[in-house]
């Protein structure tokens, strides 16, 4: 009885984990600046905010960060990209970057909209971890996402990117 | 007259306007772009459906090809602004950063093509 309960719930979890776009929470990862920005904001600060709110100068709090029919939140993030050494002049260089860093950005994004997919391996052997892999996955499809800054320095591009996600529109599909 | 005469205008430009597919693939291993490649071809039949605005450019150049050849950042750009696919797949060893691949492609996007006074109009077919 014991073992039919533990396969159970042990399906039960691995159907949970199964999902692969989950609701449209939005958390903040070290790496990029996710953020709220209207027309009059101040600079990043480092979260997602509803422009419903936004308008009428109120700072939202947490429970705003998660689209809902209502709202609309705006995702912004910081691609980056590394200039190859092997090219043949500097401007094919910093193209390539600023194409590696529109790739990044757009890898951001779809993490933030339509999240990961991880796997994680531990092979343990004599009572020790000999091996820890973690794999990630992301497949997203984004439309409309525009590109609002582009930086260049010391070989590095930084493609500052954003997408507005309309909860009228995109809830119902993203909450499946 | 007047009318008679704008549907002319329009009945030309239509009729000068080219068609093509358009599309565009880019694989980023580590942050370092490693291969992309934009893929015009021109449409063989008419494309039917209607003809939206998608962006537009000022040139000198006479046709699509060479135009698309020297202006391929702008291009890609309203390409990846119309919609993008992004796959990624990374993964981490004991904690370490061992492998990150980002393959990045639109979808083959038929489009038709002005150009009316120094400006490339490109438009998608829906």
């Amino acid at each position: 009885m014991k073992k039919w309960s533990l396969l159970a719930l042990a399906l039960f979890s691995a159907s949970l984990m199964a999902e692969t776009c989950p609701s449209a929470k939005v958390e903040n990862s070290q790496k990029d600046v996710s953020s709220a920005t209207n027309a009059t904001s101040e600079p990043a600060t480092g979260r997602v905010v509803s422009l419903a709110n936004a308008q009428n100068g109120e700072r939202p709090g947490c429970n705003d960060c998660t689209l809902s029919q209502n709202n609309t939140i705006h995702f912004q993030v910081i691609g980056q990209g590394v200039a190859p050494v092997n090219t043949a002049s500097p401007a094919q260089a910093m193209a390539l970057a600023k194409r590696a860093a529109i790739a990044d950005a757009y890898r951001q994004l779809g993490e933030k909209i339509c999240g990961v997919r991880v796997e994680g391996r531990d092979l343990i052997r004599n009572m020790m971890i000999s091996r820890s892999t973690v794999r990630t996955q992301i497949d997203a499809m984004i439309k409309n996402a525009r590109i609002l800054d582009t930086k260049f320095k010391d070989g590095l591009c930084e493609v500052e990117m954003e997408v507005t996600l309309s909860g009228k529109e995109w809830y119902a599909k993203l909450s499946r | 007259m007047v009318r008679k005469t704008f549907a002319l205008i329009f009945a030309l430009v239509a009729a000068v306007a080219e068609e093509y597919y358009i599309s565009y693939t880019l694989v980023s291993r580590d942050l370092l772009a490693i291969s992309d490649s934009l893929k015009i071809s021109r449409a063989m039949t008419p494309l039917a459906g209607d003809a939206v605005p998608l962006c537009s450019f000022e040139t000198e150049e006479a046709d699509f090809e060479s135009w698309a050849a020297k202006n391929s950042q702008g291009l890609i750009e309203c390409l990846l602004r119309h919609s993008a696919s992004i796959r990624s797949y990374s993964r981490t060893e004991s904690n370490i950063p061992a492998k990150n691949l980002d393959i990045l492609t639109t979808t083959i996007l038929p489009v038709q093509v002005e150009f009316n006074d120094g400006l490339v109009n490109i438009k998608k077919i829906q």
